[in-house]
């Protein structure tokens, strides 16, 4: 479970990307929805706990990210939508880190970096690789050890076709297994079967659409014109 | 073709921005301290405009035309190996562009001949023309010697042959800039930098990522760390000091030195080393990252401690007992620096703050020490309270991202 409440962030004083936000994100899929600069991946951030609000509390399964930082990190596995991994270390070392940290043997950093296709670039550092094979760095570090909390930003981006069906089915796994998965897209189709609700985001603000609809015409429908930002009157939750 | 120079000359000039205050600063310290600095000054224009250009000046010169050049050289041809490769420009106008960058941020050196050559005219020296000539080939040969070229081991050993000929004679020149020619022409397509391969961590990742973002930072620290260490071993020497005296001029230059090498290495890092914004996602705490680069910044601490501890064994273990202390504010100043234009100077003034207590008050090391639970308790809440994904101009200058060179 994901859980903001009322939460403020701004990068510069004065000028406030996220205001007041109030969100509970229970196991299932969310979708986070909405037109460029509306402050998605600021939110996944704050989620994730790689920004700290200004005002208010951010817990994943009930852990604050702020009060008990490594229990609630522990938890939660986060892709990124820039691969910004250090150019200092090489894939290797960042993923046996991610191993130590989890808690996980070391071979399970071999596992995951053979699952994403990396097998020959282990040795090599973020600067060496492509934009898809860097992304996939990402994906094998969040797939290292059993997280219950998934925050996707863009996962899809820059993915071969089989790469997409081997995270889409990482994720059906993880919704079997009653995870909590967040995913900011706009790439709306491959998770709309599965999505449980959404969170559509406008200038700062969000509203929460909860259930969906169950047929798949008006479903994807909603999202799309949600994603488009072309629903007036969004507020707070 | 003109729209091409004009670009790399643009490039060229904010890179040469950068090392303009530096060099000027160092320059004018260096001028300030002598006794007679406008007699310097003098004797320096004379020695190079006048009718027997005097080697040593000319060698200075020569250093730092061949420093800035290699200096700007690996970020000016990191910026063209991108996207700027698809323009149709061919490999010898962008290799030509990039000598006309290379050249501009030679520009400040260029300023203080200019300078010298004012002062020499006034003192009645008539400007020689083969002097212009063997500065034109140094400064020629400073550009080619830094030029990332496929054929760099041809170029290298001409260009410091050129400048050694330009040193020796004026007359050698004649030789030096045909060969100089030759060289640029065959010198051959810009050369695509290639990331070196990192070898397997033994330690910690994170003490091995920050010592390979310092690189040869580490040395420069250790050496400017040095200076006041030095200066105030030279004043007790030169100055009858009673002990208790020469005891606080010790105190005063250990703390300093301590103080020297946190803020460069803090600097370092902070630049070099930008905040890793997925790792913040893994669970670690921000306490342990604190911790981690105060134990990695004390650890560089170490050898000029005990390089003091063997000149003067109580004020080492005065100015250690700053440490800690110093260590949290170097942690809160890396953390800083990212949103400063001041970058760790005022970090360093606070280390020359405490210095100067030490040496006059030696008793505060005492509570300087008790007090370093503050100090990281203040250090955990810039760490907490970092806007770890905002955008900021320096650390993607140093590494040579295209994107900072933005107005900002």
């Amino acid at each position: 479970m994901i859980r903001l409440e009322e939460v403020d962030f701004s990068y510069r004083e004065g000028e406030k990307v996220l205001f007041g936000l109030s969100l509970d994100l229970p196991p299932g899929l969310t979708l986070l929805i909405g037109p460029n600069g509306s402050g998605k991946s600021t939110l996944m951030k704050l989620a994730a706990g790689i920004e700290r609000p200004d005002r208010g509390r951010v817990s994943i399964g009930g852990l604050d990210l702020w009060r008990e930082e490594v229990a609630a990190r522990r938890r939660l596995a986060y892709v990124s939508e820039q691969p910004d991994l250090t150019p200092y270390a090489t894939i290797m070392d960042v993923l046996r880190l991610v191993c130590r940290l989890r808690r996980e043997s070391v071979t399970e950093a071999r596992r995951a970096l053979e699952q994403a296709g990396l097998e020959g670039c282990g040795d090599r550092s973020i600067r060496e690789l492509s934009m898809g094979q860097r992304r996939r760095a990402v994906v094998a570090a969040a797939w290292i050890g059993s997280p219950q909390v998934l925050i996707l930003d863009e996962p899809l981006e820059a993915m071969d076709r089989a790469m997409r069906e081997k995270i889409v089915s990482w994720i059906d796994r993880a919704l079997a297994d009653q995870c909590t998965v967040l995913i900011a897209t706009h790439d709306i189709e491959p998770f709309a079967p599965s999505a449980r609700r959404a969170v559509a985001m406008r200038d700062g603000r969000c509203r929460l659409l909860d259930p969906l609809p169950a047929d798949a015409a008006p479903r994807i429908a909603q999202l799309d014109a949600l994603s488009r930002g072309l629903r007036p009157g969004i507020g707070g939750q | 073709m003109l729209a091409v120079f004009r670009f790399h000359a643009v490039v060229g000039a904010r890179v040469a921005l950068q090392s303009f205050t530096p060099l000027f600063a160092a320059i004018v310290a260096a001028v300030m301290l002598q006794m007679y600095p406008a007699a310097l000054v003098k004797g320096v224009a004379l020695g190079l405009f006048g009718d027997r250009p005097a080697a040593a000046i000319l060698m200075f010169v020569a250093f730092l035309a061949f420093l800035l050049p290699a200096w700007a050289a690996p970020r000016l041809a990191l910026g063209l190996q991108g996207w700027l490769r698809h323009l149709p420009v061919s490999d010898a106008r962008s290799r030509r562009g990039l000598e006309l960058s290379l050249l501009v941020v030679q520009a400040p050196l260029l300023l203080i001949l200019v300078l010298l050559a004012a002062v020499a005219r006034h003192q009645g020296a008539g400007i020689w023309g083969p002097v212009l000539l063997q500065l034109g080939t140094i400064l020629a040969a400073g550009v080619l010697a830094s030029l990332p070229v496929r054929r760099r081991g041809l170029l290298i050993p001409t260009a410091a042959a050129a400048a050694l000929a330009a040193l020796t004679s004026p007359h050698s020149v004649y030789l030096a800039i045909p060969s100089l020619i030759l060289c640029e022409v065959a010198a051959g397509p810009i050369r695509v930098i290639r990331h070196r391969r990192h070898p397997r961590v033994f330690l910690s990742l994170a003490a091995t990522i920050a010592w390979r973002a310092l690189g040869w930072r580490l040395p420069a620290a250790y050496a400017a760390a040095m200076t006041p260490m030095l200066v105030s071993m030279l004043f007790v020497a030169n100055n009858e000091l009673e002990g208790r005296l020469a005891a606080a001029a010790f105190r005063f230059g250990f703390a300093l030195s301590l103080g020297t090498c946190l803020a460069l290495v803090s600097r370092g890092l902070a630049v070099r080393r930008p905040v890793w914004p997925w790792e913040r996602s893994l669970p670690d705490s921000c306490a342990r990252r604190v911790l981690r680069d105060a134990l990695f910044l004390g650890l560089h601490a170490v050898p000029p401690a005990l390089i003091g501890a063997a000149i003067h064994t109580g004020a080492s273990l005065a100015a250690a007992s700053l440490l800690p202390a110093l260590l949290f504010r170097a942690a809160v100043a890396m953390r800083r620096i990212r949103e400063s234009r001041a970058g760790t100077g005022p970090f360093f003034a606070e280390a020359c703050i405490f210095s100067a207590l030490l040496a006059l008050l030696p008793w505060i090391a005492a509570p300087a020490l008790a007090s370093a639970p503050l100090f990281f308790r203040a250090a955990h809440r810039s760490e907490r309270q970092q806007k770890v994904t905002k955008w900021l101009e320096a650390p993607h200058r140093a590494i040579g991202d295209s994107l900072s060179w933005s107005d900002e």
